[in-house]
């Protein structure tokens, strides 16, 4: 037994002296770049993309997409000459309503194994999106009608009809080394979509056209790349090695970025942590706040009292001090929401109806609406209906438990009683939200949308009820003037129906909006490059980052 | 013995076999579509698409008949394949399982040599210094919560001391056995300060009892070394419980580590489990249940093993 003991302690003290070998001083840069992420991807071949992780893996270090969103929330030209527009007659209307848009590709393109890539490569993406056994619909090929290759350089996509984001989100899929592949899993029949996607080659190694290519994944650990020895887009990748690493537990992340050990995390960290990592290593690491269009607001029940009166909805939204939620629960890192889109949107309406902290109105309007303070202080209606509603959040998310709370105390100051319910998200997203008929709660469920740049309110629409309208709101003159914009080529016009469209909102209140967040970044000041921005994904420009010298 | 090993053995296999049943049903019974749920909100999908998805896997058919072809899957070692991995699970779960057992084996080990010399010291030199100090650790571990230990541990050695890196198998870093072994130092010191807590109480009381045996006083009165009368006639009475305690912890430390591995980032069973479970990715869940399954019943069987070992009035037939 004492042998054991001695020799365990031994092997510990032998160890610690070996850790202590193995860290990098701090004036030599670190070869390896280390990216943090909480969630791990569910692959990475470029047509699927479920997760925003999964995005920010491929974009920029595996696939690069016919044109890729730059830091200024610009769409950039990337395997094609120039974006095509009206202008410069790479766009044209047909007289039978349809479309016409030629992308010009530029001359020495290579996917990762040498081989060119071409207008070829654009139509196979094509090819394989439409297949019938394809399992997601990407939303930017649903209107395409045509899909031709006039040459090596040039591809003609015919649209059904005038459709503005003609130039997003285009894949290329390498043709030659897919196509067999593919092949083989069709003539085997049954499910072969899904086998094509659960092979190595396809999910796990992909062969793209980025800056990197995969190097090892070892599952629940992480992702390691190396530079494409191919890479056409541009300078050839000056950092070596890449590494995703997978941490969930969001304070060992942030212990990670306060050592040192991980120099990027984006939208991982909390507002809490962020703040440790300012207290602890504001010299080593860089804490950016990027405002970002993730609309929380509570769903309601608009179909049955009280919700289904609009003066009701407009007293709760007086009634809450929004305002005091973002400054005491968010440091003023968030900002209130008028309207679903945010200010980084080219349809913001800065001039919205606001609705500012106002329990007075709120009391006279709920008067107006027959509702009156009962003898717990609880209003009532004249039918003898009590106002108490339930509130259901995600359960086990503190931050949303907060924001209940303080709304359950507000409402409660103009007779409003709240009872919060947690539910899990599977309940939620798949019980309460997407249900077709009557509102299977009664109260509201408080949620976010990621709202798209390109989104155009089709969540708003009476047709997408009930998903993907999961709000279930239906009003004529907001689907009126949505189907409108949703065919408008041009982007100034576009915008006013838009705002249009929210004034509307703001005047019905057809959800109660709550703020828009705040994504945290961390960048260790040894990088130089990095250009993290609301809408671009993480390495759309990773071949130009580099170690500071 | 062999009589005993065999019929173990097939009690074994009936209680996999309805394991797996009340796990399949549990999880059936769990609410949410785990579809529905996934596509919710996207706008590029229709009930059509959702439908089609729960055919492609599988997911209209009848839950016995699911749970009949997952096993007959099983039987030629095909457990299904992950919807987030897109690997078999076989894959999935054979790495996490090399991960925790290795967690698993380090903690242990560490954990018998420091908690039973300490049982043993506590029990002898009762009402001491020493007693009272170990005891008031022993309380300490059984009442701190692991991710606070776990948190301070990271705190104090990685980012205040610098000597040891904070989380993670060091995998990424390239392969290598001293970078692997100082990234096992933390998650296996704290994950066995929290079975060292309570064994070292059991080992305590169980050798008090034991101390006061009157087969002790006869080994003291023949003679014999205070050394061998402790370890020899002591410590092998007292140690039995402790061999049902490790038996029983043996599962509950690979499958029930979901904190330490999360906190330090270890890609473990406990971790993969719970990950696949809010995931919903219950193939992998299945994996994990039945591996955990198995240990149970495979270290119960250990533990009588080593029972009749240590004690041989203990006769497995």
């Amino acid at each position: 037994m004492r042998r054991l003991l001695s020799v365990l302690i031994v092997g510990l003290v032998l160890a610690g002296v070996l850790a202590g070998c193995s860290r990098p001083s701090a004036e030599q840069p670190p070869k390896t770049l280390v990216i943090g992420i909480s969630q791990e991807p569910d692959g990475l071949f470029t047509l699927i993309e479920n997760m925003r992780v999964a995005g920010d893996v491929m974009h920029g270090f595996l696939w690069v997409r016919m044109t890729e969103l730059d830091s200024k929330g610009d769409f950039a030209p990337m395997l094609i000459e120039e974006l095509p527009s009206l202008d410069n007659g790479l766009i044209k209307l047909k007289e039978d309503g349809t479309m016409e848009v030629t992308f010009k590709f530029r001359s020495g393109l290579k996917w990762a194994d040498g081989q060119p890539l071409t207008a070829r490569d654009a139509a196979f993406a094509y090819e394989l999106v439409s297949d019938p056994k394809f399992p997601v619909k990407i939303y930017f090929y649903a209107p395409i009608k045509e899909v031709r290759v006039l040459d090596e350089r040039t591809l003609l996509v015919t649209y059904r009809q005038p459709y503005p984001f003609a130039y997003q989100g285009l894949h290329v899929v390498p043709e030659h080394y897919y196509r067999p592949i593919w092949e083989e899993y069709k003539a085997r029949g049954g499910e072969y979509f899904k086998d094509f996607l659960n092979d190595e080659r396809v999910s796990r190694k992909p062969l793209g056209n980025g800056a990197y290519v995969v190097d090892e994944w070892v599952p629940g650990d992480h992702i390691t790349l190396k530079p494409n020895p191919h890479f056409s887009l541009g300078p050839k990748p000056q950092i070596q090695r890449v590494v995703f690493r997978v941490i969930p537990d969001v304070n060992t992340l942030m212990t990670n970025v306060i050592t040192g050990d991980v120099h990027v995390t984006d939208g991982w960290l909390g507002l809490s942590q962020a703040q440790q990592v300012l207290n602890q290593a504001a010299g080593s690491v860089d804490v950016r706040f990027i405002p970002v269009s993730w609309f929380e607001h509570c769903t309601l029940s608009l179909d049955k009292p009280p919700f289904d009166d609009k003066r009701v909805r407009q007293a709760v939204l007086y009634a809450i001090d929004r305002e005091k939620m973002v400054n005491s629960l968010f440091g003023g890192k968030y900002r209130v929401a008028d309207s679903w889109l945010n200010e980084g949107h080219y349809a913001y309406h800065p001039n919205i109806k606001k609705y500012r902290y106002d329990p007075d109105k709120a009391r006279s309007l709920l008067a107006d609406a027959g509702w009156h303070p009962g003898p717990d202080g609880v209003l009532v209606n004249g039918k003898g209906m009590r106002f108490e509603v339930d509130l259901i959040t995600i359960a086990g998310d503190a931050t949303r438990q907060e924001v209940a709370e303080f709304i359950q105390g507000e409402l409660s100051k103009v007779g409003i009683k709240v009872n919060i319910k947690p539910e899990t998200a599977t309940v939620i997203f798949s019980e309460l939200l997407p249900k077709k008929g009557p509102r299977p709660f009664n109260g509201m469920v408080m949620w976010r949308w990621v709202m798209r740049l390109d989104s155009m309110g089709e969540i708003w629409e009476t047709r997408n009820i009930p998903s993907p309208n999961l709000d279930g709101w239906s009003n004529e003159q907001s689907d009126r003037i949505l189907a409108q914009a949703q065919r408008t080529m041009d982007k100034e016009e576009r915008g006013a129906l838009l705002r249009q469209q929210q004034d509307v909102f703001a005047e019905e209140v057809p959800v109660i909006p709550l703020y828009f967040y705040a994504r945290v970044a961390t960048v260790n000041k040894s990088l130089a490059g990095y250009d993290v921005s609301a809408d671009a994904y993480l390495g759309w420009n990773c071949w130009s980052w580099a170690w500071v010298k | 013995m062999t009589r005993y090993l065999a019929r173990s053995l097939v009690g074994m296999a009936v209680v996999l076999v309805a394991a797996t049943l009340i796990t399949y049903l549990l999880i059936e019974a769990a609410p949410g579509d785990p579809v529905v749920a996934l596509y919710a909100g996207n706008p590029d999908f229709t009930e059509a698409d959702i439908a089609r998805i729960r055919s492609m896997y599988g997911l209209d058919r009848p839950v016995l008949l699911r749970w009949a072809s997952w096993c007959m899957g099983l039987v030629r070692g095909d457990m299904g394949y992950s919807r987030v991995y897109r690997l078999p699970v076989v894959r999935v779960v054979r790495q996490r399982l090399a991960n925790s057992l290795v967690l698993m084996g380090v903690s242990l080990m560490v954990s018998v040599c420091v908690a039973v010399p300490l049982g043993v010291l506590t029990a002898v030199r009762r009402n001491s210094l020493v007693d009272h100090v170990v005891s008031l650790m022993a309380y300490v571990g059984m009442s701190a919560p692991v991710f606070w230990t776990g948190l301070m541990a990271i705190w104090l050695f990685s980012v205040r001391l610098g000597l040891l890196p904070a989380g993670g198998t060091g995998g990424s870093g390239g392969r290598s056995l001293a970078g692997w072994l100082i990234h096992l130092i933390l998650p296996a010191a704290v994950l066995s300060f929290f079975t060292v807590a309570p064994w070292v109480r059991y080992m305590r009381s169980s050798m008090l009892e034991v101390l006061g045996q009157e087969y002790m006083v006869a080994a003291r009165a023949k003679g014999l070394a205070e050394r061998v009368v402790l370890f020899k006639h002591g410590l092998r009475n007292a140690i039995l419980p402790i061999i049902t305690l490790i038996g029983l912890g043996i599962p509950s430390v690979v499958g029930g580590a979901v904190v330490t591995e999360t906190v330090f980032a270890w890609p473990g069973m406990g971790r993969l489990l719970y990950d696949s479970i809010i995931s919903a990715d219950y193939s992998v869940a299945m994996g994990c249940l039945l591996v955990l399954c198995t240990l149970v019943v495979v270290s119960n069987l250990l533990a009588d093993i080593a029972y009749s070992l240590a004690d041989p009035r203990v006769r497995l037939t």
